[in-house]
């Protein structure tokens, strides 16, 4: 008797399950079509099955965005969105406000097992009490009153964004990459490695009034600022002087920034050269790398004309160096008849100076 | 307290059935005719009518009439009717006043799904199926008490649900 009624038991429990089941759900909700974010946008390309507006950005640019919205419904709450930073975690200062400042306290932190980021206030991820957000230098805006998405790129300086948004254990220095950041293969950008700084998707959310989601993504690309491209003309002036050149540079600049200030080392001589491995550079070294970024020491010059993931450190003095002047082109009476040499370089207006170059001439 | 009154419902129907004498009403020709009300897991409430058709003593025809309300987050439903004609079979029936039922039907009726919100209504027709089980008491040989527990499933306006259905009813049985 007891079977029977555990059985009837079992019977009754599975068919009570059965029959609570009710799939009926907001039906509106449910049923309803998506709002839709139109932007208007020249260029979109597909990532993982998702269709992303392209967006470039260069160093001080601001880009606007008209977009529109379409419901069905005819209600459309505020456009909201979401940072997805891309790959690129050498420059997680742009991600996070306040990361570069914090990032060796976050990893003494870590490592004396004493505290967490969040004693920071910073989140490693998309945290529920802070959300991702970028950093001083990039700021991204929805303007719902008019309807228009702002990116504005902020950064002021070379030595502004160097110094405040990298984390100085990230820089590295090639000679492909005069400014000093090796985005290396696996952390580069898929999409555009030789041009994007950053790569960054923003997703673009908007509510209608049923509650249903539509979202719209963006592919942001922020380009690195390209250093000028200078070259040396040396113009015979023996009216003045039978060993005067004049000494002209001629400077490209890739972002067509203006170039602000130019330098000339001439006939300097070389008192070291070795080969310097970047394995080799640990830390942060202020006297090998000075502040702006131009490879320089108050006693001569580190010419970096080296190779690639290896650097030949060229130390040079005496000569004359004409430094940071406005004007690009000087005259020079040279000393001796026979092999000169003179470096040069030039700097835009972002304060970032290209490489040193090397032009040798025979007067 | 619940056990408690369901003890004492039970308690009624005992006595009942030993003071009244009680007579088989699933014999050919019997009619019930109902009323009946309850809940599902996610509505507010259903009400309905039932008529039976009995054709021996296991079998009968079943038929239903139920209206229903509930609310989905900003949808309001209403099943405004729904018609449920079907086979009700006597499983068990170890007592004279007391039956095991299973049943079987077709369900046909018409929802409305509405949302003030947005001002935006949907209605149509429907169909499925509904599969139940229930208990039946019949203190009298003209009344009787049931407590069913049902299934449907139903198709229409573009979905397609799963909905349970409790209900306690009373019947009025008759012969003519």
């Amino acid at each position: 008797m007891k079977k029977i009624w555990r059985k009837a038991l079992y019977v009754f429990s599975i068919s009570f399950c059965v029959l609570s089941c009710d799939t009926r759900d907001d039906y509106f909700f449910e049923h309803c079509e998506e709002p839709v974010i139109h932007l208007q946008s020249d260029s979109d390309t597909t990532m993982e099955g998702k269709r992303y507006i392209c967006v470039d950005l260069h160093w001080g640019e601001t880009v606007k965005i008209d977009y529109t919205l379409e419901d069905k419904y005819g209600g459309i709450g505020e456009v909201f969105y979401d940072i997805v930073p891309m790959y690129n975690n050498r420059l997680d200062g742009y991600y996070w406000k306040g990361f570069a400042d914090n990032f060796t306290s976050y990893w003494n932190l870590e490592s004396n097992n004493v505290g967490t980021l969040s004693d920071l206030g910073l989140d490693f991820l998309n945290g529920e009490g802070r959300k991702l957000q970028f950093a001083d230098n990039l700021s991204f805006m929805v303007d719902n009153d008019n309807g228009q998405i702002v990116i504005s790129e902020n950064t002021k300086s070379a030595q502004d964004f160097y110094e405040n948004y990298i984390h100085y254990s990230f820089r590295e220095f090639n000679v492909n990459s005069p400014i000093g950041l090796i985005v290396s293969e696996n952390q580069a950008p898929q999409r555009s490695s030789e041009t994007s700084l950053i790569e960054s998707r923003i997703e673009l959310h908007v509510a209608n009034k049923l509650g249903k989601v539509g979202s719209v993504n963006i592919l942001l690309n922020i380009h690195y600022n390209k250093p000028p491209v200078p070259k040396l003309l040396v113009e015979d002036n023996s009216l003045v002087d039978s060993l005067s050149r004049t000494l002209t540079i001629v400077a490209d600049d890739p972002n067509h920034d203006e170039i602000l200030k130019y330098e000339f080392l001439i006939d300097p001589y070389q008192v070291e050269s070795s080969p310097y491995e970047i394995s080799e550079f640990g830390g942060y070294d202020s006297d090998f790398f000075s502040k702006d970024i131009g490879f320089l020491r108050s006693d001569g010059i580190v010419a970096n004309v080296g190779y690639y993931g290896e650097y030949e450190k060229i130390i040079m003095k005496g000569g004359v160096w004409i430094r940071s002047t406005s004007l690009s082109s000087i005259n020079h009476v040279f000393q001796t008849i026979g092999t000169h040499t003179v470096y040069f370089r030039c700097m835009d207006k972002w304060g970032l100076w290209c490489q040193w170059k090397k032009y040798e001439f025979i007067i | 307290m619940k056990n408690l009154k369901w003890i004492l419902v039970l308690f009624c129907f005992h006595c009942s059935v030993c003071v009244v004498e009680a007579q088989l009403n699933h014999v050919k020709g019997i009619n019930s005719l109902g009323v009946r009300g309850g809940i599902g897991t996610k509505n507010l409430f259903a009400v309905g009518l039932t008529y039976n058709y009995h054709f021996n003593s296991k079998i009968s025809l079943s038929v239903e009439v139920d209206h229903e309300r509930a609310k989905f987050g900003g949808s309001d439903f209403v099943g405004v009717v729904l018609l449920s004609p079907g086979v009700e079979y006597a499983v068990w029936s170890p007592l004279t006043w007391f039956y095991l039922n299973l049943s079987l039907a077709g369900s046909v009726g018409y929802d409305v799904w509405r949302n003030d919100l947005v001002n935006a209504e949907v209605k149509g027709i429907v169909g499925g199926v509904n599969a139940g089980a229930g208990v039946e008491f019949v203190p009298w040989h003209f009344l009787s008490f049931t407590l069913r527990a049902q299934q449907y499933l139903l198709f229409g306006n573009d979905d397609q649900y799963l909905k349970p259905l409790f209900t306690a009813g009373v019947k009025y049985n008759f012969s003519r």
